[in-house]
Order: C-alpha cells, then sequence, then structure tokens
C-alpha cells in the first residue's frame, strides 16, 4: 500500500484547504469527529483518501484513523495523515489541538492536480463540503485556493513578520481565495451587510454566523482574467480601504508569473536543466523555465588547441594516470549514495553529478578550503576520466593539476581549471556546467 | 587480495564504529568489487581511511553546525538588546559538546549548551541548549514533516531539557556546587535553504504544530 508520489506530478499545481475549527473536547473523540468523516465520504467523491496513516498505514476506515490518532498519541496535539493510492493524489492531515491549548480540528488539505477542479459539479461537491464543516466546526477563517498562486501571494505573512503573524493570524482581510469562510470576528469586522453583499458567485451566511464567499464556480481557472476580475471585485469590496486598479494589477503579475512556458533548453543542457526546474518551487517554474529559455551556456573556455597543447613534464606518466584515478575515485565515494549512476562513468553521470551540486548547493555549503583543496581535484580527475573513456581522450599528464591536460580530437581540454570555475558558487555549477564541456568536447572529438 | 580486504557490516575497524558511513562503505566496496569480476572495471576500490576522510570534509552537518556557532558567538557579542539568539543572557557562554547526563537518556554530548557566567543572582545559572540538524525535509509530505518535527523536538527536549546533570568540570564553578540545573530553553534548529520545505505556509503551520505539542523545544530553521 504505498501513497501515490506527489513528485510524480512534479509540474502540477495543488488545491489547497486549510481549516481549523472549534470542537468539544469535553464530547468522546469519535462522536465529536463522526460528523466530520462523515461529510468527507459524503463530498470527497473521486479524491476520497484511501490510505490512514498513524505510527503505521492502514485502510481508510473511520475505525482505522481513531487507532492512528491514537497511535500518535500526541498530549496536546495529536494527528493523523490520509493519502491516496491512486490518481488524482492527496496529502491530507487531520489535527487535533487540545487542552489547556483552546481546542481546535486542524485540517488541511491537497489535492493534485489543481486541473480536476476545472469541473463545476466537483467544484461544488467541494464548496458544499467546507459549508458542512463550517456550519458543524466554527471557524475564524478557512480558505481553499491554488498551493502556487497562495505562495505568491505572500501568505501567511501578508508582509507581517513572523512573530506578528503568529500572533495576529489572518485578523483582517488580507485577500480573496477561492473558497473563504470568514468567522464572526472577520464578518463583523467588515460588516455583516457589507460581507453579504459581497459581489460573489455565491455568499451565503451559515447558521453560526459565519460567511461563505465563493468567488467563481471553479477552483482551476483562477488566472483567467474573469477570476481575477472576480477576485479582485470581492477584494476591494471588502476591504474598501484597497484600490480595484492596484488588486487587480498585482492579481495579473500573478498570473503571469504562473502562466505556462514551454522549455526551449539550449540541448546541451536541457537534461541538466529541466531537474533543476523539477526542484524549484511550484510557484517558481514557469519564471525558472522561461529564465532558462532565454539562457545560453557560455562557451566553455578550458581548452587549447591541440597543436598548443603542453607537452608532458611527469617523470612517470603511468603513475599520473593512476593519481588521477585515484582522485576521481574520491568523487565516486563522495557521491555514490546520492548518485549511483558516478560508478558509471558516463555523460549521463555528469549530468547526475551537475544536478547534485546544484540541488545541495555545495559551493556555498562547504568550507571553501576543503572545496578547493579536496572537491575540485576529484572533479577535475572525474570529468577527464569520463572524457577519456567514453570520447577516446588521452590524458597529458603535468605536474600541476591545473595544467593537465585530456586530448580529445583536435582539442586539449582542462578539466581541473572547469572543476574549479564550477565550484566557484551555485550559479556557476550552471555555467561552467561538466554536462556542457562534455557536449562541446563530443563535437571536436574530430 | 581485494577479497580479502573485503569490508564486512559487522566489522567496522577500530574508529568506524557507529559511523554511519561504514554501511555505505561497505556497499560502495561490493559494488566495486562486483564490477572486478564482472571484468567491467579494473578499478580498485579506496580504502576506508581515504574514503571516509572524503566524507570528513564535505559532511553537511558539521558544516552547519561551524555556521550556527559562528552565529551564536557574534551574537553574544551584540549588546544584550540587539541579540537575536541570546538576549536572555546578560553574559552567555558558548561551549560546544557538553557532556550532560539523565537518568533516562544516560550521558548525551550537546552541540552546544549556553550558561550565564555574569551577574548571578543566587539560584542555579541561566541555560539553554542548542541541537542543530542537517535534515532534508524538502520532498515530505504534510503530516511526515509534521511527524518529523515532533519527533526530532521530543528527542532535543529528552535527552537536552528539562533538568540536566552538567559533566564538564570546567563549568562546575559556575554551577556552584549543584551540577544539575534546570534548562530554560532547549532549540532545535534546522538546516534551511535547500534543505527547508518550499512551501512557506505549509512550513509554518508544521512548526506551530511542532510548537504546540513540544512547548518546551524552539524549532527554527536557519
Amino acid at each position: 500500500m504505498k501513497a501515490l508520489e506527489f513528485h510524480d506530478l512534479k509540474s502540477e499545481d495543488s488545491l489547497r484547504l486549510i481549516f481549523e475549527g472549534a470542537f468539544d473536547p469535553q464530547a468522546a473523540r469519535e462522536s465529536e469527529l463522526e460528523p466530520f468523516l462523515q461529510v468527507l465520504e459524503a463530498y470527497a467523491g473521486e479524491w476520497m483518501p484511501d490510505v490512514v496513516e498513524g505510527k503505521r498505514q492502514r485502510k481508510y476506515a473511520r475505525a482505522a484513523l481513531w487507532k492512528a490518532l491514537e497511535e500518535r498519541g500526541g498530549e496536546r496535539y495529536t494527528f493523523c495523515g490520509l493519502y491516496r493510492t491512486k490518481w488524482p493524489t492527496v496529502d491530507m492531515l487531520l489535527g487535533l489541538y487540545l487542552p489547556p491549548l483552546p481546542p481546535r480540528l486542524d485540517i488541511m488539505i491537497k489535492v493534485k492536480p489543481l486541473s480536476f477542479f476545472s469541473e463545476a459539479e466537483r467544484c461544488r461537491q467541494f464548496v458544499e463540503m467546507m459549508r458542512a464543516w463550517a456550519s458543524r466546526y466554527p471557524v475564524t477563517h478557512a480558505a481553499a485556493h491554488s498551493v502556487a498562486d497562495d505562495q505568491l501571494s505572500g501568505a501567511p505573512n501578508f508582509g507581517r513578520d513572523d512573530e506578528t503573524e503568529s500572533r495576529d493570524g489572518f485578523d483582517k482581510i488580507y485577500e480573496v481565495f477561492w473558497l473563504n469562510v470568514f468567522g464572526p470576528k472577520l464578518v463583523e469586522s467588515v460588516g455583516r451587510e457589507r460581507m453579504l453583499s459581497t459581489p460573489a458567485w455565491r455568499v451565503e451566511e451559515l447558521p453560526n454566523g459565519c460567511v461563505l464567499l465563493v468567488t467563481r464556480p471553479t477552483a482551476a481557472d483562477f488566472a483567467s482574467e474573469e477570476a481575477r476580475l472576480a477576485q479582485a471585485r470581492a477584494h476591494v469590496h471588502l476591504r474598501p480601504d484597497l484600490d480595484f486598479s492596484t488588486v487587480l494589477r498585482t492579481l495579473r503579475e500573478r498570473s503571469a508569473a504562473l502562466a505556462p512556458v514551454e522549455p526551449r533548453f539550449h540541448p546541451d543542457v536541457a537534461p541538466l536543466l529541466s531537474r533543476v526546474v523539477d526542484d524549484v518551487a511550484i510557484h517558481e517554474r514557469q519564471r525558472k523555465i522561461a529564465e532558462f529559455n532565454a539562457y545560453p551556456p557560455p562557451e566553455p573556455e578550458e581548452w587549447r588547441p591541440a597543436d598548443s597543447a603542453l607537452p608532458s613534464d611527469v617523470e612517470d606518466p603511468e603513475r599520473a594516470r593512476e593519481h588521477y584515478s585515484y582522485l576521481a575515485e574520491l568523487l565516486v565515494a563522495l557521491m555514490h549514495t546520492k548518485v549511483p549512476s558516478v560508478f558509471d562513468a558516463t555523460p549521463e553521470s555528469l549530468t547526475d553529478v551537475d544536478y547534485q551540486f546544484w540541488h545541495e548547493d555545495f559551493p556555498r555549503v562547504f568550507e571553501r578550503e576543503n572545496i578547493d583543496a579536496h572537491a575540485v581535484p576529484a572533479i577535475g580527475a572525474y570529468l577527464g576520466e569520463v572524457l577519456v573513456r567514453n570520447l577516446g581522450g588521452r590524458w597529458v599528464p603535468r605536474k600541476k593539476l591545473e595544467e593537465a591536460q585530456v586530448l580529445v580530437g583536435n582539442r586539449v581540454w582542462l578539466p581541473f581549471v572547469r572543476a574549479r570555475h564550477y565550484m566557484s558558487s551555485r550559479q556557476a555549477l550552471l555555467d561552467y556546467s561538466l554536462t556542457r564541456l562534455y557536449r562541446v568536447a563530443e563535437r571536436h572529438r574530430g | 587480495m581485494l577479497e580479502k580486504q573485503r569490508p564486512s557490516p559487522d566489522a567496522p575497524p577500530p574508529g568506524a564504529e557507529g559511523n554511519p558511513r561504514w554501511g555505505e562503505y561497505v556497499a560502495y566496496y561490493e559494488k566495486r568489487l562486483g564490477e572486478i569480476k564482472q571484468g567491467k572495471a579494473a578499478k580498485a576500490p579506496l580504502r576506508w581511511t581515504p574514503y571516509e576522510q572524503m566524507w570528513g570534509w564535505f559532511a553537511r552537518g558539521l558544516a552547519f553546525e561551524r555556521l550556527m556557532v559562528a552565529l551564536l558567538e557574534a551574537d553574544a557579542k551584540l549588546p544584550r538588546a540587539q541579540r537575536r539568539f541570546l538576549g536572555a543572557f546578560h553574559k552567555p557562554l558558548i561551549q560546544r559538546y557538553v557532556g550532560v547526563k539523565k537518568l533516562e537518556s544516560g550521558l548525551r554530548y550537546a552541540d552546544v549548551l549556553i550558561i550565564e557566567e555574569g551577574e548571578l543572582a543566587g539560584g542555579p545559572p541561566r541555560v539553554e541548549t542548542w541541537s542543530f540538524k542537517s535534515r532534508n525535509l524538502s520532498g515530505l509530505k504534510g503530516p511526515a514533516l509534521v511527524a518529523q518535527m515532533i519527533e526530532d523536538a521530543m528527542e532535543a527536549l529528552q535527552k537536552y531539557g528539562e533538568t540536566l546533570d552538567i559533566r564538564r568540570d570546567s563549568l562546575q564553578p559556575l554551577l556552584r556546587g549543584d551540577s544539575k540545573v534546570p534548562v530554560q530553553r532547549v532549540h532545535l534548529v534546522y538546516e534551511g535553504g535547500t534543505l527547508k520545505p518550499a512551501d512557506v505556509r505549509e512550513l509554518k503551520a508544521a512548526v506551530n504544530r511542532a510548537r504546540s505539542e513540544v512547548p518546551g523545544v524552539e524549532v527554527l530553521f536557519q
């Protein structure tokens, strides 16, 4: 029973619901939570979680969920996870803040992909679910929205420092999301009449004084012009201090930042850049693609024409080559757990190494002295070995590592110089990638 | 020859006992040996010493610890009102790898222990402990992230919180005869940057949940 990995859908946005509602800590836990689960089971439909996780994983059933909460055994905060083994993926947390803390039911649900919610009926069911929960467990504020857009909105701080945010929470209407529930305090701060007259697809007063507000019938097209207009109109209605055109302009900028961009990466480094793009946060993904589309990786400069190569100046070339081989093996030692392909010393291994160093932000994290003394020689030697093995290259050993060359076709390459340039910063890992040098060397093999 | 030197997972050489790298080294050696047997490669595997040395230069946890200690030391030099971490101390004394003993967890070494060395007003001096973690939290799902943080916070509290018996001799004068002192605050600091989950909302919510369950521990990212 394996919960479907969110990573299988890296390029996709999700719909996220956040909900914190009051519950009665005196009542038996099961009877207090049953209504929550009834609502979930009634409305989740095609995205219903099928796995519950406490310390162990179990097939979803109410009994399994009680068991999971008990297993976790938190005294002041206890929780369990709910997942799905099928598409669409679900990552859900059900938590309970317990006395002496103010007792609250804590819910976070992420359903991926967001495009699953392009269907109006599915979205309607989702809204009904929120409505039923908010009617049963009063909230101060609850919402559902695109994760990527939520990140761009500056949530949850909205410009405040962490301390202020922790203390005040969502104490005024910083943002209007696709689906919103405003608790009585927020309603009073705006004025009940004013809130109920908000221009939106659905505005409804709940029996406990909360107000449910839905900007549009569907969640997935939040970035469309129509959706942004609806969002901006609702927001400035609730916050008359805000200027409509400013709010709308900000929302349009967010839409532009999230608009899908077709990757057109330089072919030499496309496999590397694709992995880097997969590594950045969902709200930065499209801008990163655009940046890489406009990025010409610099032409490698760590080479000389073969006829001006420096002749070997070592007494025992065989020993020098063994030393390079030993240095290269140090890179294998350092990387093999995270990059199993490093054993193979192929061009693909170089791309995997490039990515791993970038992913770890290696040049920034480790001491410069160690990088220069130990990482640079290992990387240079490894690059040289890959050229030798895959392109029929030949080491031309030198006493100084920086002068050591690998002859491939009509060029000699300086792998240790490349490695030094490469390790100078995180950006340099891309500018001086091992992948790129290999591809250029391959073309000049003659 | 290589067969004879073949390392065993259960028999690390002296000095490698308990080293998490040893298991990885055995896997590495086996892989290279297998290739040689198949005639795929002629390269002899590295010996343990250079293998382990390479790791030592690039141990993420140590690099993070050094960074944090430098930040704390710089903070201690600031006037008290301007300090970010150590505002609760008049004159903080920063000590690394301090042996601390508790009945439940035995002898452990706190990454950093900070003790008040100025203006002692009777009673035990103020003591805070710091635990640093270079843990990759970036790929975790929501509930798994919360579970990990709570587990780490609990562990920090159990090992370095509540009442500690401070073993370091040089600190005994500050303890005035009673080496058992209450710890005012335990800090659990995760390495930020690429190891941190990118989703701010989820990260903050997870920190709040962990703080709620383990109130004696301050969880933060650097």
